[in-house]
């Protein structure tokens, strides 16, 4: 384990240690880790975006995505799940706290995108001006060239609207979708 | 009533928590100094966080749910199996704490 400034989620890892325990196929088992939410999240979402990595063409003439996009997601991904504020999910009558933290909306957030043909999210923003107001979403993200931008960016508006508002009381307001850069999937000119 | 003290009722909880429908993953819900001391020490305590003062109880537990349910339904009955959990009359607060929307199946 390194002595970091990087630490993730109270566990005493960081990302690069993570990244380690991923490649060793997450043997020998460190408790530490795998009973940390945030830890958790950061994990899946380096094999996403590994799934994802391996997808993308490395030598483009034109380099749409920069060679160092992966760490800057993830860069990302770590801000995004450090920003530990919880949002009320639902009102009770015996003053029980349902909570959902603001890391798990990201990381539901960036799962719309994945699941959407041709877009790979990259920065993803949430606000909520006021207590219980409904949350502000900003996302930018790349489109993969020949991709409809306009049918992409309605998807993703409605994903991020549909996901979060199945949970409980959670109401979205505005969702900023910005396209950001194009990418070329592999085998493509 | 016999009552229990935090450190018996925290793994009580725990295992009423896993046991809840739609949970996928449970976290520690334990103040991050006590998980530094836990991995300092390589020990594997409780994940659910149980204060007691004043003769009063504070319980926080922490989840992970599926992208297919609903959280706060599922937040619900986790927050009635946890004061299931300790079958005494010790009035408590519950807090839970849903960490991740997309658990995979644990």
């Amino acid at each position: 384990m390194s002595e970091n400034t990087d630490d993730i989620g109270g566990s005493g890892y960081s990302l690069e240690d993570l990244s380690a325990y991923l490649d060793r196929g997450r043997l020998p088992r460190i408790s530490a880790i795998e009973r940390n939410a945030e830890c958790q999240a950061i994990l899946a979402s380096m094999e996403r975006m590994g799934r994802l990595s391996r997808e993308i063409v490395e030598d483009q003439a034109s380099e749409p995505v920069s060679e160092s996009w992966y760490d800057s997601i993830m860069r990302e991904v770590m801000r995004e799940f450090r920003a530990g504020r919880d949002i009320p999910l639902a009102r009770t009558d015996d003053g029980t706290e349902l909570v959902v933290t603001e890391g798990a909306l990201y990381e539901l957030i960036r799962t719309v995108g994945d699941g959407i043909e041709g877009v790979l999210v990259g920065r993803v923003r949430l606000d909520q001006p006021e207590p219980n107001a409904p949350l502000e979403v900003r996302v930018t993200v790349s489109v993969r060239f020949g991709r409809a931008m306009n049918s992409a960016v309605d998807q993703m508006r409605d994903g991020i609207r549909s996901a979060i508002e199945r949970h409980g009381d959670l109401r979205v307001g505005r969702v900023d979708v910005t396209v950001g850069d194009v990418h070329l999937d592999e085998g493509e000119d | 009533m016999t009552t229990i003290s935090a450190a018996e009722l925290a793994p009580r909880i725990d295992l009423a928590v896993t046991a809840v429908e739609g949970v996928r993953e449970c976290y520690s819900a334990r103040p991050v100094v006590a998980r530094a001391f836990e991995h300092v020490t390589d020990a594997e305590g409780s994940l659910a966080a149980v204060d007691e003062t004043s003769g009063s109880r504070a319980i926080t537990v922490c989840i992970g749910v599926s992208p297919d349910e609903d959280a706060a339904l599922v937040a619900a009955t986790v927050a009635t199996a946890v004061r299931g959990a300790g079958g005494d009359d010790v009035p408590s607060s519950v807090r839970v704490r849903v960490a991740r929307l997309v658990a995979p199946p644990s």
